[in-house]
Parts: structure tokens; C-alpha cells; sequence
């Protein structure tokens, strides 16, 4: 069948409007002539809608789609009965029905469109009560619980006033036991460089870096003088031990790749050599005078890969080398420092494993320095913990002022089951799919409102960390209505809360939804 | 999508190129690295004389002329057989097609020979040229009785000269015809027989990269040289990553023939790529033309090299028999038409697939591909085809979907088609192995699976892991093959679900380069598994596109089928659509985009394309918009892109690159769509006429030597000329405008220009020209696919005050065109008159007879471009109604004219007067 052009036959179907056109728009088609939008030309009255482009901005023709490669003009859907919204005119006499009064197909009776907009309207009027009836509640809701966080709001407020007028004399007592700990120190430090001067007056040969590296690989312990013995322990092997020397450790020097390859001991005066590998130089691990190493440790799989200082003020070394597992520790006893490694094994140049640590007991001025030491650490701890209180008050009183007040106020899980996976989703706290986390609170997206990211989550396979975007929506309840994974381990999930439920959510879907919004048509 | 193994093993190592090592050079085999020695010995040695024709053992009927060709060195060395069989073009009745064939006789193993028919048509169904035979002591001279074309043999040394009207190519005039006979291990040698007896290292086994090739049956290749007398250069040997001009490339090493899945291709390159159409066309300085055609399945190598006024070549192959075409012109149009004559004409596609097509690796699930249409809808861009890739199978098993990313596949289905939209799902060759998959299970009851030399089911590494692979080659496994296409066997199948054919170089990830040993055994059309795959690698492809295409036709067979292939061989062009595999984001891609898709379409494939914009790596925002501007003139226009892990590419769908690129894009397809019906009936000329779509710069005037110096631009049939824009930043190019008068399609009031110009090129589009004396039709509205246009009428531009175009319609999609149930009009203006002539006859399907059509006929609209004066009145016929007409100066006075609602329909005779 050979299509023909219709002539123009759409009067007889008594319509009021002229095809297209929004009512705003009415009084520019009414007349003898018409005169195109941008004033190019004007043209009798019979060539609006005539299915010919004749104005270059296609304002001719609101009604059929014979601009359409040419403006990006919109098309009116009066919808009688059920809601009026705008389409591309490119979708007009199609033969695919767009409007639901089929209005967009007015060209072509054949496309058989019905006018449906009645039944949608009615459908569509259900939908919407069920929605506003919810969206009510969870309005209420979200007032409620924003109403009672008010009242803990000035709890919080003057739990905060109390924290900060209990802070002074917590810091008056800290400068005291500060000075204390400084005179203890200075105390220490005296007694080193004495120490060290006797180490230079007996010389033993300590000037110059010694590799002992070879002796140990041969199993041989170093010459420290014994005074006692003492067993260390590693992992679940203990080794008795008997050697222990007086060297004061100022610095470690570690150099490692994947691997811990070679580490140098820094005395007052010389140092010790432990390995031969030829790794990346890293930051070297300073102690400060008074400060002494308590604890060696690492993981070694089939070569020393990781190795790890811990010092007496509770300070950590970075981790030297590559990622293994922490199997191995050696610790000082009470009373006792660690000053260096007496038997290490290798292979080609390699270290395979420390077997045996340099101990050596502490000063009587070395234990005072610890005692005043840890007598502010705890008076730091405890001021650092009314800090901590004051801070976490004062965020959430900020909190409260904020947009997203209501989340906390509500805060609970939603949990789902969709398709063959269970989702759970809480905010502030984690995301999960079964077993598997997709991600970790992040906070709030800055490019969309009532939106939540989650990152860090388990890694895919491919080596990709998975992450969650979350659109909340105003619901009574915390369902998850919607996962997706758009690209591989990214997932976006939609979920309803009743902290989403701003009062203005009732007054929209009242306007004209434009061709971009075809999937908010409810 | 090609191979990401290597990636995987190496790390980190993200090298920007091939790894070369990784493909065989002709030095590395050892048929082409003896065959080298040989043609050194045989230039050393000029007065050698190793094959003589006995001219006691000619005899001759009809069109068919045979004789021996003994060794000269040693006649106990059984000859050789030599037929020459003459045909006549289908097109135009003329002389000009010459088949020479020569194998040995009673050789030890069959030398292999593809059936009758698959790439070459039966003999039967040719118009023969009967010959008459005369000896002129020394030479035998053969001539066509329906023209000028003959053929002379020279005895001794044998040389054979094809001549027709002034066109001259000679077969082994530098003597390198090399014939290897099969022989028994530990033979001996009997003095210079073929190459064997120069270099006899690795005859019956080699090895490369860690692959140990048993070559049972020993030495097989063969080889001859081919003159092209007075030959500027040489044209075609698709697919090669490399520049039109075949011997301007200036390769020492040979254009490789062997299908490979290289990943990361490098550009510039001999190197041999996913597919193999062994044919040259000529062109001689005078503007002759002439082709050569060697449809030989086992691993090629051309050498082409210009000497002196000539361009001499030599071909060379591992096994088979040499069954090679001479092809007269007096043009490239017509060796074009002859090779259709030799291998058949083109399938018309269905109208919808010259649409936009939007693909990725991979649309995640159902709604993430209904999201891509929804977001199509939301942004009015049209497209017509949605590409599964194949993450949406269950564990990468064919004819299945993923159990929980698609278990609603009929969603997604039915959401395009309420958009009146398509989908492509990937059906790859290999067969996952698994004792629970129905395809699997069913081809290795038939025992239709590809054999290991020792005849067990051999299997490869690919996609789903462990995997079997059908012999294709054999016409009972492509016809069980066809019926899991059917209706009540693929699950949600329905008639717009087309099918996308990858990896069947065949791509095996631990075979010898990526691929499947040669010494492992198909049937073929044979009783017993004795074809070894090296006599058939190159073809393995084309069956498997072949078969894919009659599972369609067995599913609906007056649906036309649509099936995209990566490889292929002479021949792929009666099945459906190429593309040019795995290229990269990059700006060297987009330019060797255009000499590749041109060189495949001097190939006899014109439904081609490239992935737009390169698959592998992020574009740049300008690379993206240039080459979708370039990628709405290629015959195929796909958006595709790499997997988002691993080598990431991240989501380039038209809107994502912000609003002015998603504006450029909107306009720019829409221009694709208003193109539509020029598009259809470039697709009609070429599949029922055998014209190229895309062409190159001199393929109109192959005497304008200016114009072979130009690479970046393309002609469309002739009339519309494209120039790529193919650097970063460029803001003025070169255009070359060959005779004649150019009007710019983009700005009709631009005065017309010709040759050589320096442009200003617009972000928004390249560079396009329309000749002076050219008609398009087009549809001017933007709709969301093409089978909503079905209804839209038509707008004819006329271009200058000469001029002629023609005009192909019909359903758009079944095969009703065959009966005739097409329209094709011939449009002609003389300055007055618009003279439309319906029931013009193309080639394949004759005269057109209108009807059975659901499209639109009318013309709303004429618009005449560079009249010299606007005019005064314009009829239709003998009505007295004046009509409407609006009319516009050019910046060079003259008019642009614009006729309202003329009145007048397609397939309809009509004149339209213009009186000034």
C-alpha cells in the first residue's frame, strides 16, 4: 500500500486547540496569518500544521513532525483526563502512540492509538493517593524524630559547656606532668652520652659499619658479653638466648622492596649490619633520647618480607617491605629493650628470617623516664577522650542544623531481597550484596541531594573496589527498592526513607513533564 | 573483541602496539622463506628454463582450452595439469574473465579445492566465451570470440599473457611458478624441480613460538609471479593495516594472508589481520584497469612492487591448488562487476541496519540496556540496533542468556521493538565444553567437532575456557549449525534479533598465534576427516558467517538476514557485514579507517565499517566527535567499545561527554538518517549492481594522477565526497576536488569550488561535497529509528543545472525485491526539466515494478542548488497550478530553489517544468 499524504482532515475531529500547541500558546494561532516565532516570514493561516516545514524554526509546525530534523521543538499532549506533558515533535505520526490520548498520531488514523488517558489518569490518580498517603507519613515522621532531636540537641549543648569547663585543670595537670617527664629525660640523656663516652674510650673496634652478617649465616652467635640468660620467644618457638651488650640505639635503617632486604642498627657509636640486599632505601626509624625499642616484628614466608619497630612510647615504625602477615614478635619483658638482632638467617644475600634479638635490661634512669612517661600518657588519654566527646557533640549538634538531620534522627538499616541476592544498606554504616561489602559509609554526594556513596568495598575480581551511590526517596518504611551495577563493581541503588520525605515533595508531579522526563511519568 | 590474554599474563605491560614476535614473517615459514631462495636463484639465473608447456597436449573445447606443463629439468617428474576457461561478465556481456587453473596430477593426498559454489560460483551458472586455439610455433594463442580479449601461452619457458582491450598481465613472465608435489618423507630430490630443491629445511616439520607444526604430508605450497603491465599500482588484498596503494606502501616484506585475532594491531604494516580477499585490481597510467583474483584458502603471501612503468607481484600460498582470475576492465567498475560475475553479487541488507548501531562490551543486564534506549529516547538520537556482547550469555555459551542479567531478555526485546528497534547478540565459533550444553552436545553426537592431527576432539582455550570448534567446512555441521536459530531452539528468539560473528579467525588463545594448529583435520565435504586446516584457515570464517546466515534463512526465509563478521574471505561479501576488529581510540586508527574500508570496498565488500571511536582506550573528546562525524559516511556505522575492566574504557554513549558533544552527536545522526534513502540506494547499486559504496579518490577518473596521492577522503558512489578530519587541533585541511564542480553538502549556499582547496574545517562536522550534476534524496525528520521513517516523504536535491541520480525503494526488509516489488527511478534535469523515469533495471533483480511497498512515496519537497537564475513559475506536467516555491540567493548569485508539496511520487513517471 502506497502511503498518501493526508489532507489536512484534523477539524473534523473538533478539536479546539490547534494540534501541539500548550494553551499558553493559543492566541499566536489564532487569525488569518501566522507569523513564525522568530519572525522569518509570514504565512497564511493554512500553512500552520500543513505538514510542511516552512518556518526555519519550525514554529509552523507544532503539530506534525515535518520540522523535526530541524528544530528540537516540543509537542503538547493535551492528555484530557489524565496529566498534559510535552514530546518531541520527532515522535509525531510515528505510528508509535506517545500521548495517551494518541494526540501524537492525529496524522495517521491507521496507527489505531486509543485514547487511554482516562484509564492512566484513574490509574494513575490511585498511584498517586497511595504515594501522597505515604509520603505523609513518612513527612510526619521525619518532623517527629527532627522534633525530638531538638530536645537532644540542647541536651547535647549543655553536656558540652560541662566538657569544656572540666578541661582547664585537666590541662593545668598536663603542663606539670609534662615537666615532669622533661626532667627525667634530660636525665636519660645525661646518662647516654656518658655511656657513650665510655664506648669510645673501650673503642671495641665499633667505628667502622661491621657485616656480621656472614658469621650469622654460618649459625655462629655474635661476641656480646653474657650476663644472663633470657628466653624469647617467637611465634609459638621459644629460643634460649644469652647474649645482651649495652649499646644505646639511636636510628634503624631499613632497605626493602617486596622485601626486607638489608637493616643497619644505629648506635651512639657504630652500627650493625644485618643482610646484604640491595632494596630501596626507606625513611630511616629515629628514636628519640629516652626512647628504646620494645618490640620486633613481621611476617616471612619463604623470605623476610615485612618487619615492623615498636618503641616505648607506643610509637609503630612504618611496616618495611611488602604486605605479608604479621607472624613473628619479639618483645622486650618488663624492664628489658631490645637493641638489636644477634642471629638472622639468609639466602643469596637475602634475609629468610630473624631468629634472635639483642636484649638488654633498662637504667634506673631509663625506668623513671618510662614511669613519667606513662603517667602522661594516661593523663593525655584521658584529656584526648573528653576532647574526642566534645568534638563528637559538637558534630552532631551540626548535624542536627544540617540537611540530612533527619537521617540520623531515623537511622536504620533497609533490607531487601532482589533477584537472587539479599541487600542491605545502612546509612552511615556499611552496604552489603549476601556476603559480599559493597561498600563502607563515605558520606553525603555533593552533586545530587537525598544521595549517599559507600566506598571501599570488597574488590571485584578484576582488581576493581566496589562502590555504591544510594538515592534515597521519601517512603514510610526502609526498602530497597533498586540495584544496579552500570559498570562492573560500581552499583547504584535506590531506597526508600522516611528522612527523604521534605514536606516539598507532595507539591511536585503538578507541572508538565518535558520529553526528557518520559521515565518519571508515574 | 579481541584477545586480552596477554594482558593478563604480563601485568602491567600495556605496550601500544602488536607484539610482532608473535606472528609469523615470511622468513619464519618455511614455504615462504624457500620460495624466496628460489625466485633468487631463478633471477640469477636467467636462462633458466624449469616448466614448458607441451604443445602436443593442448586440446580445446568450447570455452575450455587444457594442455601439460612438463619439468623441464626432469620429465619423469610428473607435469603439471593447465586449463584456462573463459567467461563472459553477467553485467554487460562483454569478454574479459579468464580462469587459469593448475595442480598436479594424481598427486599422493587431494590437494584441496573449495566446493563449487561457496566462494566461487558453479562453473554452470557462468556465461561461457567460447575460444578459438592457435599454434604459432612457440607459442600458443587463444581467443575469445565475443571481443578483443585473448590469451597467448609461450612454451618454453611457460609464460602465460592475458590481454584485453589495452590492458596486459602476465603470469610468470620472471619465472617463479612453483608447484610443490606432495612427496614421501626421506624422498630425494631430482634437480630443480620447485623451491624444495633450493632450500628442503623444515619440509616436514616446524616450529614457532613454542608450536610444533607436524606437517604430515610435507611440502605443498604454490607460488607464480603476476605483471601488470603499464600498472601505476595496485589496489585491494583487504585486510591489511596499510595504505590503499599496494606498492606506493613499499613493503619489502609480503602482504600476509593468514586470519589472526591480533590484538592492538599496528598500523602501517604488512602483517596479515582478521580476514583475506586475495584480489587486486590495476590501474594503468592511461586509466585502464584490470584485476587478478587467487581464491586460495591456506596462509598467503602477495609481494607487490612497482618496476619501472610496471607494478609486478608475486603470489604465493602453502597448499591447494592455483585456481587464479584474470579480470578485464576497461575500468575498476567493471573488474569489480566481473569479480561479482566470479563470486556472486551482494546480499541488500535490511533497510534498518544502515541505522546507528550502539554496542559495548558489555551492556550489563536488562535494564542497563533498556536504560541505554530509554536514554536515547531522552535525548531524540536516533539509532536502530542495541549489541549484546558476550557477557550476556550463560559462561559465554552461545544461543543461551545469562541466567540472572538477562533471564528477562523478553523485556528488553519487547521494549525495542515497541521503539521499533533491534537487537544483536554475538554468536562466537567456539563451543564451550560442557556435557550439559545443548550446542555442544549435539555437535559432538555428529562428531562435527574440528580434529586434532591424531583425529581426537580437539580442543582450544577461548572465552568459556576449554572449548571445541566446529568444522564449518563441512556442509552437514553449518546445516545442523542453522537450526539452533530457530524459533522454538534459541530462547527468545524473534525475527529483528540479528546476529554479531566474532573470534572465527578462529581466535584459540593457546593455539600457534592465537590460533588453530594446521595439522589438525576438518571434513569438509570429504567422507573422512582429510582436510588439514591449514588447506582451509582462511575460509574458516567465512563459513561460519555462512552458516549463521542460512541459520537465519532457515528461521524466516523472506527475512533478510543480517550477520557483522570479524573474518572473512573473498566471497564474506554474498553474507553480510565486516568490520575492521579490534582497533584503537586513537587518532591514527581514524585516519587508516578510511584506505581500509576503501581497499575492502575495492574488494567487493562494501558493508563495512570501523568501530567508532576505536575500541580499545578512552577517546578524547574531539577524537570522539570526529570520528562519529566520520563514522555517519562509513556503509557500517557502530558505536563500540572494550570491556570497563581490565583494559577499562569507560561509558562513551552519545550524551556522555556533556552537552555540546551530545548536541554535535543529535545532529549528526540525524544527517545519517536524512541520508537514509541515499544510503538504500547506494546499498541497492552495489548489491544489485556491483558498485562499490565507498571509493577512492580516482575511481571516477582513474586518469587524474593527482588524485591517487589522497588517502583521508572518500567518495560514496561517486556524487558525495568525505574528507576525514584525522588530526588533533586541525583547524585548516587539504581538500582535493577532482573534475568538476563541488557544492558544500553542509552550506548549499556556499558557491560551488574544485581542486585543490585549503578549508577552514567546522567543529561540528568534515568536510562533505556533493558533485555539481548529482541528485540525493533524503527524509528530513528526525524520528528514533528507521522504521519509523517508513511514512516520511521524501526530499530531492538537485545539485547544479545538469544533472542525474536515481532513486531505490521497497519494503525495506524482506525479499519481495527479488520479484521486482521494488521502485528505482531515474531522476534527469536538463536546466528546465525534472524528468523522473520510473522501472530503471538493476543487474541482479531487472526492471523495477513498484508495489508490495509499506513506504512512503510522496515527495513534500525539490530543492534545486545552484541555478543560475531563480524561477519564474514551476508546473508539474501539464497542471495549471502554479507551485509554491521559495527562493534563496547563493554568495555567488545564483539560487537556491525550494519547491512546496510538488505533488509528484516515487515510482511514478513525472515531469517537473521550471520556466525563468
Amino acid at each position: 500500500m502506497l502511503w498518501w499524504p493526508l489532507h489536512v482532515t484534523w477539524l473534523s475531529r473538533a478539536l479546539a486547540l490547534t494540534p501541539g500547541i500548550s494553551p499558553a500558546e493559543e492566541t499566536r494561532y489564532k487569525g488569518t496569518h501566522f507569523v513564525c516565532v522568530e519572525g522569518s516570514a509570514t504565512l497564511p493561516a493554512s500553512a500552520v500544521n500543513d505538514d510542511f516545514c516552512d518556518c526555519e524554526d519550525g514554529s509552523d509546525e507544532p503539530g506534525t513532525a515535518a520540522c523535526a530534523g530541524a528544530t528540537d521543538r516540543w509537542f503538547y499532549c493535551p492528555n484530557s483526563g489524565g496529566t498534559a506533558r510535552y514530546i518531541y515533535i520527532s515522535r509525531v505520526g510515528d505510528g508509535i502512540c506517545d500521548c495517551c490520548d494518541g494526540s501524537d498520531e492525529w496524522l495517521r488514523p491507521d496507527s489505531g492509538c486509543r485514547d487511554v488517558c482516562k484509564e492512566q489518569g484513574r490509574a494513575r490518580k490511585v498511584r498517586l493517593e497511595q504515594r501522597r498517603a505515604e509520603m505523609q507519613k513518612g513527612i510526619l515522621m521525619r518532623e517527629a524524630a527532627l522534633e525530638s532531636m531538638r530536645a537532644e540537641v540542647e541536651e547535647w549543648r549543655k553536656t558540652v559547656a560541662e566538657l569544656d569547663a572540666n578541661a582547664a585543670p585537666l590541662s593545668k595537670e598536663m603542663l606539670e606532668l609534662e615537666e615532669v617527664q622533661r626532667q627525667k629525660r634530660a636525665a636519660v640523656i645525661k646518662e647516654a652520652e656518658q655511656l657513650g663516652r665510655e664506648a669510645d674510650l673501650v673503642g671495641q673496634g665499633a667505628e667502622k659499619k661491621v657485616s656480621e652478617y656472614a658469621k650469622w649465616m654460618e649459625g655462629g652467635g655474635s661476641g656480646n658479653t653474657a650476663e644472663q640468660a633470657e628466653q624469647v620467644c617467637s611465634g609459638s618457638v621459644c629460643i634460649q638466648r644469652t647474649a645482651v651488650s649495652r649499646k644505646e640505639l639511636r636510628q634503624i635503617k631499613v632497605t626493602s622492596g617486596a622485601l626486607v632486604d638489608f637493616m643497619e642498627f644505629v648506635y651512639a657509636t657504630g652500627s650493625l649490619v644485618v643482610g646484604e640486599g640491595k632494596g630501596d632505601q626507606q625513611e630511616p626509624f629515629n628514636l628519640e633520647p629516652g626512647e628504646v625499642l620494645l618490640e620486633l616484628r613481621g611476617g616471612q614466608g619463604g623470605l623476610l618480607d615485612r618487619v615492623q619497630f615498636v618503641t616505648s612510647r607506643g610509637r609503630e615504625s612504618k611496616a618495611y617491605g611488602g604486605a605479608g602477615g604479621q607472624n613473628f614478635s619479639f618483645k622486650a619483658s618488663e624492664g628489658k629493650m631490645i637493641v638489636g638482632v644477634t642471629r638472622a638467617v639468609g639466602l643469596a644475600g637475602k634475609l629468610t628470617g630473624i631468629q634472635e634479638c639483642l636484649f638488654r635490661p633498662l637504667t634506673d634512669a631509663e625506668k623513671a623516664f618510662d614511669e613519667a612517661s606513662s603517667i602522661l600518657e594516661d593523663a593525655r588519654r584521658q584529656l584526648a577522650a573528653k576532647h574526642k566527646e566534645t568534638a563528637e557533640l559538637r558534630e552532631k549538634i551540626e548535624a542536627a542544623a544540617g540537611a540530612h538531620a533527619a537521617y540520623r534522627a531515623l537511622n536504620k538499616c533497609g533490607e531487601t531481597q532482589i533477584g537472587e541476592y539479599s541487600y542491605k544498606i545502612c546509612p552511615f554504616g556499611e552496604a552489603t550484596q549476601g556476603h559480599v561489602r559493597l561498600g563502607k559509609w563515605k558520606g553525603w554526594a555533593s552533586d545530587a541531594s537525598h544521595t549517599a556513596l559507600f566506598e571501599g568495598g570488597e574488590r571485584c575480581f578484576s582488581g576493581i573496589v566496589r562502590t555504591l551511590r544510594v538515592q534515597f526517596e521519601c517512603g514510610e518504611g526502609y526498602v530497597i527498592e533498586s540495584v544496579r551495577e552500570p559498570s562492573q563493581c560500581v552499583y547504584e541503588a535506590t531506597m526508600t526513607h522516611p528522612a527523604a520525605c521534605d514536606a516539598q515533595v507532595l507539591t511536585q508531579g503538578d507541572r508538565v513533564l518535558t520529553p526528557h522526563e518520559a521515565h518519571l511519568e508515574l | 573483541m579481541a584477545l586480552r590474554v596477554q594482558v593478563l599474563l604480563a601485568g602491567w605491560v600495556l605496550a601500544w602496539a602488536v607484539d610482532k614476535s608473535k606472528f609469523r614473517t615470511c622468513e619464519q615459514g618455511s614455504f615462504c622463506r624457500r620460495f624466496r631462495k628460489y625466485t633468487d636463484k631463478v633471477q640469477q639465473e636467467p636462462g633458466l628454463v624449469v616448466h614448458k608447456l607441451e604443445p602436443s597436449s593442448v586440446t580445446h573445447a568450447g570455452n575450455k582450452v587444457q594442455a601439460q606443463l612438463l619439468f623441464a629439468n626432469n620429465l619423469r617428474v610428473k607435469p603439471l595439469l593447465l586449463r584456462l576457461s573463459f567467461f563472459l561478465s553477467d553485467v554487460d556481456g562483454s569478454c574479459g574473465i579468464v580462469r587459469a587453473f593448475i595442480t598436479e596430477q594424481e598427486p599422493m593426498h587431494p590437494r584441496f579445492q573449495l566446493t563449487e559454489g561457496d566462494v566461487v560460483r558453479p562453473e554452470k551458472e557462468l556465461k561461457p566465451d567460447t575460444v578459438t586455439v592457435r599454434d604459432t610455433g612457440g607459442v600458443t594463442e587463444v581467443d575469445s570470440t565475443s571481443g578483443t580479449c585473448k590469451v597467448q601461452i609461450r612454451h618454453a619457458p611457460f609464460e602465460l599473457e592475458f590481454m584485453a582491450g589495452g590492458q596486459v598481465l602476465r603470469l610468470n613472465s620472471r619465472h617463479f611458478l612453483n608447484f610443490e608435489r606432495y612427496r614421501a618423507k626421506g624422498s630425494s630430490r631430482e634437480g630443480l624441480v620447485d623451491a624444495t630443491d633450493v632450500d628442503d629445511g623444515n619440509l616436514f616439520e616446524e616450529s614457532f613460538g613454542g608450536h610444533t607444526d607436524s606437517k604430515p604430508r610435507g611440502p605443498a605450497a604454490v607460488g607464480v609471479d603476476v605483471t601488470f603491465e603499464g600498472a601505476r599500482d595496485v589496489f585491494g588484498l583487504a585486510e591489511h593495516a596499510a595504505g590503499l596503494g599496494l606498492g606506493e606502501n613499499r613493503f619489502s616484506e609480503p602482504y600476509r594472508f593468514f586470519n589472526l585475532d591480533v590484538f592492538e594491531y599496528a598500523l602501517d604494516v604488512p602483517m596479515a589481520l582478521y580476514g583475506a580477499v586475495p584480489l587486486v585490481t590495476a590501474v594503468q597510467s592511461d586509466g585502464l584497469a584490470s584485476g587478478f583474483f587467487f581464491p586460495n584458502p591456506s596462509e598467503g603471501f602477495v609481494h607487490v612492487e612497482a618496476q619501472g612503468k610496471d607494478t609486478r607481484s608475486w603470489w604465493l600460498f602453502e597448499s591447494g591448488v592455483m585456481d587464479m582470475f584474470f579480470l578485464a576492465g576497461p575500468g575498476p567498475q567493471e573488474v569489480l562487476q566481473r569479480y561479482h560475475t566470479v563470486t556472486g553479487f551482494p546480499r541488500l541488507p535490511p533497510l534498518a541496519v544502515l541505522g546507528k548501531h550502539q554496542s559495548r562490551w558489555n551492556y550489563v543486564d536488562v535494564e542497563d540496556s533498556i536504560s541505554i534506549n530509554r536514554k536515547f529516547d531522552q535525548h531524540d538520537i536516533p539509532y536502530d540496533v542495541l549489541w549484546l556482547d558476550i557477557e550476556h550469555t550463560d559462561s559465554k555459551k552461545y544461543f543461551t542468556w545469562h541466567p540472572s542479567h538477562f533471564r528477562e531478555a523478553d523485556k528488553l526485546l519487547d521494549t525495542l521493538e515497541a521503539s521499533k528497534r533491534k537487537l544483536v547478540t554475538i554468536i562466537d565459533p567456539h563451543i564451550k565444553k560442557d556435557s550439559g550444553y545443548d550446542v555442544y552436545k549435539k555437535m559432538q553426537s555428529h562428531d562435527f567437532f574440528t580434529k586434532t592431527k591424531d583425529k581426537q576432539l580437539y580442543d582450544g582455550w577461548c572465552w568459556p575456557g576449554t572449548s571445541s570448534y566446529p568444522d564449518f567446512c563441512n556442509p552437514e555441521a553449518r546445516k545442523l549449525w542453522t537450526t539452533f536459530f530457530k524459533m522454538d531452539y534459541y530462547p527468545h528468539n524473534r525475527l529483528d534479533l540479528y546476529t554479531w560473528n566474532d573470534m572465527n579467525e578462529p581466535s584459540v588463545f593457546n593455539g600457534p598465534e592465537v590460533t588453530m594448529p594446521r595439522d589438525n583435520l576438518h571434513r569438509c565435504s570429504e567422507s573422512d576427516y582429510k582436510v588439514e586446516h591449514r588447506d582451509v584457515h582462511n575460509v574458516y570464517g567465512f563459513y561460519h558467517h555462512m552458516a549463521t546466515v542460512e541459520g537465519q534463512l532457515v528461521r524466516a526465509p523472506n527475512v533478510r538476514p543480517f550477520v557483522l563478521t570479524r573474518s572473512f574471505f573473498a566471497g564474506s561479501h554474498k553474507h553480510g557485514a565486516i568490520w575492521t576488529g579490534d582497533n584503537m581510540a586513537k587518532w591514527e586508527h581514524l585516519a587508516i579507517s578510511v584506505p581500509m574500508l576503501v581497499s575492502l570496498c575495492l574488494c567487493g565488500a562494501s558493508f563495512v565499517g570501523a568501530d567508532v571511536p576505536g575500541f580499545f582506550y578512552d577517546p578524547e573528546p574531539e577524537l570522539f566527535q570526529r570520528w562519529h562525524q566520520l563514522g555517519i559516511w562509513y556503509p557500517f556505522y557502530r558505536g563500540h567499545a572494550h570491556l570497563d575492566v581490565w583494559l577499562r574504557t569507560k561509558r562513551r554513549e552519545p550524551w556522555m561527554l556533556g552537552e555540546a558533544i551530545t548536541q554535535n552527536m543529535r545532529e549528526q545522526v540525524t544527517v545519517r538518517y536524512q541520508m537514509l534513502p541515499t544510503w538504500y540506494t547506494l546499498f541497492a547499486q552495489w548489491a544489485l549492481d556491483g558498485k562499490p559504496i565507498m571509493q577512492p579518490l580516482w575511481y571516477q577518473d582513474t586518469a587524474d594522477a593527482e588524485a591517487f596521492r589522497y588517502q583521508n577522503t572518500h567518495f560514496l558512489l561517486g556524487d558525495i565526497l568525505v574528507r576525514a578530519v584525522t588530526k588533533a587541533g586541525e583547524r585548516t585541511v587539504d581538500v582535493y576536488l577532482p573534475k568538476g564542480a563541488w557544492f558544500d553538502f553542509w552550506d548549499p549556499q556556499a558557491p560551488p569550488a574544485g581542486k585543490l582547496q585549503k578549508l577552514k574545517v567546522s567543529p561540528s562536522n568534515v568536510p562533505v561535497f556533493v558533485r555539481s550534476g548529482a541528485i540525493l534524496f533524503k527524509k528530513m525528520r528526525r524520528r528514533r529509528s528507521s522504521p519509523t521513517m517508513a511514512a516520511d516523504p521524501y526530499t530531492v536535491v538537485v545539485y547544479g543545472d545538469r544533472a542525474r541520480g536515481f532513486v531505490y525503494l521497497d519494503d525495506g526488509h524482506s525479499h519481495e525485491f527479488k520479484q521486482g516489488r521494488f521502485i528505482y527511478d531515474k531522476l534527469t534535469f536538463d536546466g528546465q526539466e525534472l524528468v523522473a523515469e520510473p522501472g530503471q533495471s538493476l543487474h541482479a533483480v531487472g526492471a523495477a515494478t513498484g508495489g508490495l511497498m509499506s513506504q512512503s512515496a510522496v515527495i513534500e519537497r525539490i530543492i534545486f542548488v545552484g541555478l543560475k537564475s531563480a524561477p519564474r513559475s514551476t508546473r508539474l506536467g501539464d497542471s495549471p497550478t502554479e507551485l509554491e516555491v521559495t527562493t534563496s540567493p547563493t554568495r555567488n548569485n545564483a539560487w537556491v530553489v525550494s519547491i512546496k508539496k510538488p505533488q509528484c511520487l516515487l515510482g511514478t513517471a513525472w515531469k517537473l517544468r521550471l520556466d525563468f
